[in-house]
């Protein structure tokens, strides 16, 4: 009995010298933030977010020591080989300190020593954010596409569900998923192939659409919701790729033909105003948050592939009576491309009415693939328009959505490497200052971002789960029954 | 791509079969040498045909019939000359037969009766697939082996199985998006997923049928019979499995495989070696033969002394399969169209129909990326080659390139490369290869191989219009005399008008192509039909393949 105390006793004084042995000691000063990866530096976040873990991918060392106070209270402190916060010691730090900030002091030991990087704040936004992303996963390719799936992650932990992979209906492609305001009991989504069909969810009611008619160009495309669920907004595109040669660039994706209509899921009927079927390429639609005005870009028709650069995309609009589905007569256009000499896409009403974000870039629609492609913001009340140079890099911003209290929203980028999508959320408060953006967090951010071979795109907030019923899918998929839209006389 | 990751493990093994399937990728990297993956082929079928020696004994085996046993070797072997099967297919069946084996030394019936039951939804995680197989084995052995009498134990042992082997795969439809063909099937055993593999279950009931057919053959055989059995087994086996072996393989595909081979590490030489051998006829092996013979300075005297089918022997057209884009990438890539080259390894991988991806594939991503400067991209395929097994040094070595510019300008096929690739931005044009290559040949006239691809493409295309153009901009490529091909066009173009005795051609033609054009001349003009004699004498000359050869677009 006395030889255990014994034995006890040293054990628990070595576990003390060697607890004391990785606790920082006389660090030296740097002053300099630390290189960490992702850059969590000044960021702002919602208190409910997953934690941000983060790592050195530049730097090797022995140890790392992360503090973690809050200004209102309360601190986390870490200590390890990685920097991996506990999700609920997270979450209680976050909560307690809503609406105000953190500051994380990292100390990394290198070669035997302490050295201690100037503390950095990250800021919790006092507005919540919803429930999660949706998101596409697919490898950033040309022609071929490989294993590809919809995807939902929610935001206060790193748990990824798949809504439906194409590994269930071989061969298939899904894109253009769209909710109605972040509300998924209103869901669009488009599957390419053979099996070829626009499911469409509403309130748990599933249709396999076949959105081709003798009327229109193609295939119904790019989706948006009227703030009723009673219509979605689809553009018509006729579309190819085409490759760029030298080493700068990779893919130009242009439309031959684009035209916009209007779905009305009750009635399965397909408005086609003649305003938005024209010989210039329209494209992109989005509702206003009261839903009555029908945002849109519009180019001038060019004779393509040739003149692939002469393509320039203006904001546009036309009013819209949901009563009894009708169009104005004329169009508005609200930034025009051959003012600014640039290319828009993407238009992105907030749903608070106050604001249109658009991606822009020199020429074109496709702005993935366009380097310079950046975020701007136009403010509906006075029609200026601004670069958000808080969130644009030097490389990609792209895809774009805004949290249902319009507060947050989603942008892809391709900052980190050129090639590969990465979502980044940022925040805008009430006078439109606009946050440093945060990368999608993850348990292990560098090694999952490394190995990862996809690319996410077209992210959008919901407010809840989505509850798709897989088998249903797979089984209204291969059954090649269809409803066919018709066109509105 | 095989990567010794915790990740790829966990990736793999999460899925219905994923043991099989890591193994299988395991396995399959040794392919990287041939004779390294023959020798790994036939040890998995030797471990097969032991295994199935192991289960004949305890069924009552008779060394008569020893020869038996290698049956399901020799028809895995007949069904992996389908390259589409594999070899997580064979290992999945090795691993089933081995829980068998390991369960047989069991002696508690209860104890099996327990193991069985538990054991086949564990199985169908591991192995899925014939996962059933193991149910049926230790139901047939229970009363085969062990003499238990069909009772209720028996019954249980049946029911249980028969309940798990049904509902594994349905309850495995809540968690994973496969059809539940699939998932009854196999998810990684048949490389194309809308295709089942029906093989595998083929070679799953003949081991059962000959594992169990002792019990149905005498148990005794008589000595002046016994050696004239085994000699009559063993004739059937090779005779039978050689014939299905030559007639199953297609020798085409391994023909076209072995080119792309030796392109893919640029043994130049056995590519031509292999050309003299047995001329190739099939595009993709001739534009392997064609980028040997330019990368070892040959192809503007010799490509009509090989076969020739026209541009798409030249440069394939894009197919969107995973394998013919890549012989076509490495073309674009020797040339110094390095976005181009990009784009085909790029869309190969992607073809691939198991969604599996590529470590050859990666390497040529990392090159091209680090060639283009797009370094972040080059470092993310590195860094994952550094965990593979034969691709991780070289992986390690070319991290150290990254962002060093003088470096990386001065080696000798990178530095080179960025050279020759394209200043100047335009799109692509399959259907302007000529033009792209001029452009290709104009931004850098060291870039012999684009001159020559340029000419080829003229020539192959029987348009000697644009091959007399485009002729001229040759003159500072360096060479000593014009080559045999070219000599043989220009004076086929002046002898339209002209005399080639009478009227000198005004570029130094050689004495013998004059003389054989004389000679060919008249045996065209009066015979247009004459091919076989003019093919005997001149079927090396470009006359020949102009009047005769494919031209193909």
């Amino acid at each position: 009995m006395k030889i255990m105390k014994q034995i006890l006793s040293l054990l628990l004084i070595g576990i003390a010298m060697i607890s004391c042995n990785n606790q920082v000691q006389s660090p030296s000063k740097i002053d300099k933030f630390p290189p960490i990866y992702p850059d969590y530096v000044g960021v702002t976040v919602p208190a409910t977010i997953a934690p941000l873990n983060f790592s050195f991918p530049d730097e090797t060392f022995d140890r790392v020591d992360v503090v973690v106070k809050g200004k209102k209270g309360n601190e986390i402190h870490v200590n390890g080989d990685a920097v991996s916060f506990s999700s609920s010691e997270w979450k209680s730090l976050l909560e307690s300190n809503k609406g105000d900030s953190l500051l994380i002091t990292v100390c990394l030991k290198q070669n035997g020593n302490w050295k201690q990087y100037k503390s950095f704040p990250i800021y919790i936004s006092k507005y919540p954010i919803d429930y999660g992303l949706v998101y596409r996963l697919v490898a950033p390719g040309y022609e071929v596409y490989s294993k590809m799936g919809i995807y939902q992650r929610e935001l206060a932990s790193y748990k990824q569900t798949a809504l439906y992979e194409n590994t269930l209906v071989t061969g298939s492609c899904v894109n253009c998923h769209s909710f109605n305001k972040t509300n998924s009991d209103h869901s669009s989504l488009h599957l390419r192939g053979s099996n070829g069909a626009t499911y469409m969810n509403i309130n748990g009611k599933a249709e396999f659409l076949n959105t081709k008619t003798d009327k229109t160009i193609g295939s119904f495309v790019y989706p948006y919701w009227h703030p009723t669920g009673k219509y979605v907004a689809y553009s018509v595109n006729k579309t190819r790729q085409v490759f760029h040669v030298a080493k700068d660039k990779r893919i130009e994706v242009v439309d031959l033909e684009s035209d916009i209509i209007v779905y009305q899921p009750e009635t399965k009927q397909v408005l086609t105003p003649d305003l938005l079927k024209t010989a210039s390429f329209e494209t992109f639609p989005a509702f206003s948050a009261d839903g009555r005005t029908l945002y849109f870009c519009s180019a001038e028709k060019k004779e393509m592939t040739k003149e692939y650069k002469d393509v320039k995309y203006s904001l546009c609009s036309i009013s819209f009576n949901p009563e009894n589905g009708t169009f104005g007569d004329h169009i508005d256009t609200l930034v025009s491309a051959n003012k600014i000499n640039k290319s828009i896409s993407f238009p992105r009403p907030s749903y608070d009415g106050k604001y249109i974000m658009f991606t822009l870039s020199d020429y074109g629609n496709f702005s993935i693939w366009h380097k310079e492609a950046d975020l701007w913001l136009l403010n509906l009340a006075d029609g200026s328009i601004k670069d958000l140079k808080e969130v644009n890099s030097d490389d990609t911003e792209s895809y774009h959505n805004w949290s249902s209290n319009s507060h947050w929203f989603v942008f892809s980028s391709r900052r980190d490497g050129g090639l590969y999508t990465r979502l980044y959320i940022a925040s805008i408060d009430d006078k439109g200052k606009v946050s440093k953006p945060f990368l999608l967090p993850q348990e292990d951010p560098f090694r999952y971002y490394d190995q990862s071979v996809y690319s996410y795109n077209v992210p959008d907030f919901v407010s809840s789960p989505v509850k798709w019923d897989v088998k249903e899918m797979e089984k209204g998929i291969t059954s090649k029954e269809r409803t066919q839209v018709k066109i509105k006389k | 791509m095989f990567l010794f990751t915790k990740d790829y493990f966990i990736d793999r093994v999460s899925l219905p079969g994923g043991l099989a399937i890591y193994l299988g990728n395991f396995f399959v990297q040794f392919f990287y040498y041939a004779w390294l993956g023959a020798l790994v082929i036939a040890f998995l079928l030797v471990l097969l045909q032991r295994e199935i020696v192991w289960l004949t004994k305890k069924f009552g085996f008779n060394n008569a019939y020893y020869p038996l046993t290698l049956l399901p070797s020799i028809v895995y072997w007949v069904l992996l000359c389908d390259e589409n099967y594999m070899l997580s297919g064979l290992l999945l069946l090795i691993m089933v037969l081995a829980m068998v084996i390991i369960c047989t030394t069991i002696p508690s019936r209860s104890i099996r009766l327990i193991f069985t039951i538990v054991l086949t939804p564990v199985l169908y995680i591991l192995c899925s697939g014939c996962f059933w197989l193991f149910a049926l084995f230790m139901i047939l052995l229970e009363i085969f082996y062990w003499d238990q009498k069909i009772d209720i134990r028996w019954w249980i042992m049946v029911l249980g199985s028969v309940l798990f082997v049904i509902c594994s795969p349905i309850v495995s439809k809540n968690f994973y998006q496969y059809p539940l063909e699939r998932l009854w099937l196999g998810i990684g055993f048949y490389r194309f997923p809308n295709i089942s593999p029906y093989g595998e279950i083929i070679i799953c009931l003949l081991t059962v049928a000959i594992s169990i057919l002792p019990r149905f053959l005498p148990k005794t055989v008589l000595l002046k019979k016994y050696f004239a059995l085994i000699a009559f087994q063993v004739l059937v086996l090779v005779i039978g499995g050689g014939y299905f072996i030559k007639n199953t393989a297609d020798w085409d595909k391994e023909e076209i495989m072995g080119y792309d081979h030796h392109v893919r590490m640029q043994e130049w030489d056995k590519v031509i070696a292999m050309a003299d051998k047995k001329v190739p006829t099939a595009p993709m092996s001739v534009a392997c033969l064609n980028l040997a013979l330019s990368k070892t300075g040959q192809l503007a005297d010799k490509m009509f002394c090989y076969y020739q089918n026209g541009v798409q022997g030249l440069i394939p057209p894009f197919e969107s399969d995973f394998t013919s884009p890549l012989p076509t990438s490495e073309i674009y890539y020797h040339l110094g169209m390095i976005n181009s080259s990009q784009r085909l390894v790029f869309e190969a991988m992607e073809s691939i129909p198991d969604y599996q991806k590529s470590a050859r594939c990666y390497k040529r991503l990392a090159e091209t990326n680090l060639i283009n400067g797009q370094y972040k991209v080059a470092a993310k395929y590195l860094r994952a080659l550094q965990h593979t097994l034969f691709y991780s040094d070289w992986a390690t070595e070319t991290l150290t390139f990254l962002n060093n510019e003088s470096r990386i300008n001065a080696h000798p096929e990178w530095g080179q490369l960025r050279q020759l690739r394209y200043k100047d931005d335009f799109l692509y044009s399959e259907d302007q290869l000529d033009v792209m290559l001029e452009i290709l040949f104009k931004q850098n006239k060291s870039n012999r191989m684009a001159y020559e691809y340029l000419m080829a493409c003229t020539l192959l295309s029987k348009n000697l219009d644009r091959f007399f153009n485009y002729y001229p901009l040759g003159k500072d490529v360096g060479y000593q005399q014009i080559p045999k091909s070219y000599q043989e066009a220009l004076l086929f173009i002046w002898s339209l008008k002209h005399h080639p005795l009478k009227e000198r051609a005004p570029w130094p033609i050689s004495e013998q192509v004059t003389e054989r054009l004389l000679e060919y001349a008249p045996i065209y003009m009066q015979d247009k039909s004459a091919e076989p004699i003019l093919k005997e004498r001149f079927g090396d000359t470009y006359w020949y393949y102009l009047h005769f050869g494919t031209k193909k677009l």
